[in-house]
């Protein structure tokens, strides 16, 4: 059975899934549905002091650049964990219905992107009240949104089925992760390392994170669109990243139970 | 030994050469290290992994509207054959196929999330056996009448008895017309008065020509509900026939 129209047929399942993990994650929290909101609101407040003040940079300016960047990476982060250890977290379900693999790590991505809306929608209010207007260049984003979620959802599914074959790797995703976050241009800007050359330029040109970071960080706080390599670069990672996934799961999903 | 079948009935369940085979690990599975380990000691490995074989070359079918019991001692392979048939398991040699929606009331309940409410489970868990939002919609009123919960519909179940929660899975599980439905020791659901409506409605999806695979150890109510029993030894078949000659060479096997 190709798992594609597998998890297709299951879409009402997938939905209420995500419905569901949503619906529980708040439940029994005096603030609710508001703390997704609060969240990426106190969470960008402290970075941005944190560090503008550590660098002594200008703190509105700073503000804008580090959350265009850091929205879309903490969207990345959640996706890509919660996948990793997605199967795992539902034997319940695995080892008692047949049910399509296949809508775990997905379910995962797309309880991410629920979080994705509320950042951003922090990211904009901020915009709007530290910079006024939005550039034109800012109509560029659905199509960075989309790449970066076909990204999350492909790397999600690699690591997932990583993750059941080898159970170390749940613990080792997060510490791959946080090495690839300090190594991507978002608490810092990029010139500094592009203009010193040599190993240090390499370090950021190389790092396939940088590119998808200025998906976000060209139209919001540069105001252009992003180059066209970086545009290919991502959007071609985001298709080999869905491919393996998807193959990894028809090759390996079967087998799942006998790890579970 | 087949029993005698209307020829007309439709098969259900075919199950040909199935082989079920677990590794038996020390901690349920290889870690990154003992896995390198084995790829650098190649020989090592395949002999270091012992496997067991729950289901051994098991073939047998199964009619629509047959209720079949299946009996045999703890670790013959029962549960197995269910997992394997409602498709948990693939098993890793043979077929296993089965016609229309497969509904298992193995262990009621598990598949439930403690922090959402009993209606919210409901559509979770009904659209897991494959229902549409519409059909889920048309039968949730029948599901909460029938498990008696009306007043506790929407609170979440962490605070349900466990009796509560077996009688809202088993109202469920019995109520999305299953083609075949799996029973893994379940009969003994909510209170006596739950368990005489349960077992009317059992009797329902029996008449209505529903197939159905139950493992229990209670052989008296094997004998009396089934229309046919299989005796598993070791993951493979002893006997298979009429209930009471398959249930007097169990007893007398012991």
């Amino acid at each position: 059975m190709n798992v594609l129209l597998d998890a297709y047929r299951y879409r009402y399942f997938l939905f209420n899934l995500v419905w569901m993990g949503l619906k529980t994650r708040y439940r029994f929290s005096l603030l609710g549905l508001a703390w997704t909101v609060a969240h990426p609101a106190l969470h960008l407040a402290i970075l941005t002091v944190v560090f503008a003040t550590i660098n002594r940079w200008n703190l509105a300016d700073y503000a804008i650049f580090m959350f265009s960047g850091l929205v879309p990476w903490n969207f990345f982060s959640k996706a890509v964990l919660d996948a990793t250890v997605s199967i795992p977290n539902s034997s319940h379900y695995l080892l008692k219905v047949r049910t399509p693999k296949l809508v775990f790590p997905l379910s995962a991505t797309l309880q991410a992107l629920a979080d994705f809306c509320a950042g951003f929608l922090v990211l904009l209010v901020l915009f709007a009240a530290l910079r006024g207007p939005m550039p034109a260049s800012m109509l560029f984003l659905p199509i960075s949104i989309a790449i970066w979620m076909l990204f999350a959802a492909g790397v999600g599914m690699i690591f997932s089925v990583v993750d059941v074959l080898f159970r170390d790797f749940g613990h080792l995703a997060g510490l791959l992760l946080m090495l690839l976050f300090f190594g991507t241009p978002i608490l810092f800007p990029a010139d500094p390392f592009l203009e010193a050359g040599g190993f240090r330029r390499l370090l950021v040109v190389w790092n396939p994170m940088y590119y998808f970071a200025s998906l976000f960080q060209q139209p919001i706080h540069y105001a252009t669109v992003p180059s066209l390599a970086a545009v290919g670069i991502t959007a071609g990672l985001a298709a080999i990243a869905l491919v393996a996934g998807v193959s990894l799961y028809q090759r390996f999903e079967d087998r799942f139970v006998y790890y579970l | 030994m087949p029993p005698a079948q209307a020829p007309e009935d439709p098969l259900s369940i075919v199950v040909s050469n199935a082989t079920v085979r677990y590794r038996m690990h020390a901690f349920g599975q290889p870690t990154l290290g003992e896995y390198l380990d084995g790829l650098l000691h190649r020989r090592r490995r395949r002999s270091g992994v012992r496997t067991f074989d729950a289901l051994r070359n098991v073939s047998l079918q199964v009619r629509e509207g047959e209720i079949v019991g299946v009996i045999g001692r703890n670790g013959a392979g029962k549960s197995t054959l269910l997992k394997a048939i409602a498709g948990v398991l693939r098993p890793m040699s043979g077929a296993v196929e089965v016609r229309g929606r497969i509904v298992p009331l193995l262990e009621l309940g598990t598949g439930f999330n403690a922090n959402l409410t009993g209606r919210e489970n409901i559509y979770l868990t009904g659209s897991l056996f494959g229902l549409s939002r519409r059909e889920l919609a048309a039968r949730i009123d029948d599901i909460i009448q029938f498990s008696e919960l009306e007043d506790f519909i929407d609170v979440p179940i962490k605070s349900y008895s466990s009796g509560t929660v077996a009688r809202l899975a088993f109202s469920l599980a019995t109520d999305v017309d299953p083609d075949v439905l799996l029973i893994d020791e379940v009969f003994s659901v909510g209170d006596e008065f739950f368990q005489r409506k349960s077992m009317a409605r059992m009797r329902r999806l029996f008449d209505e020509s529903r197939t159905i695979m139950l493992v229990s150890h209670s052989l008296d109510l094997i004998r009396f509900q089934c229309t046919r029993v299989i005796w598993l030894e070791a993951g493979s078949i002893v006997r298979d026939g009429e209930p009471g000659a398959v249930i007097d060479a169990y007893r007398a096997s012991g």
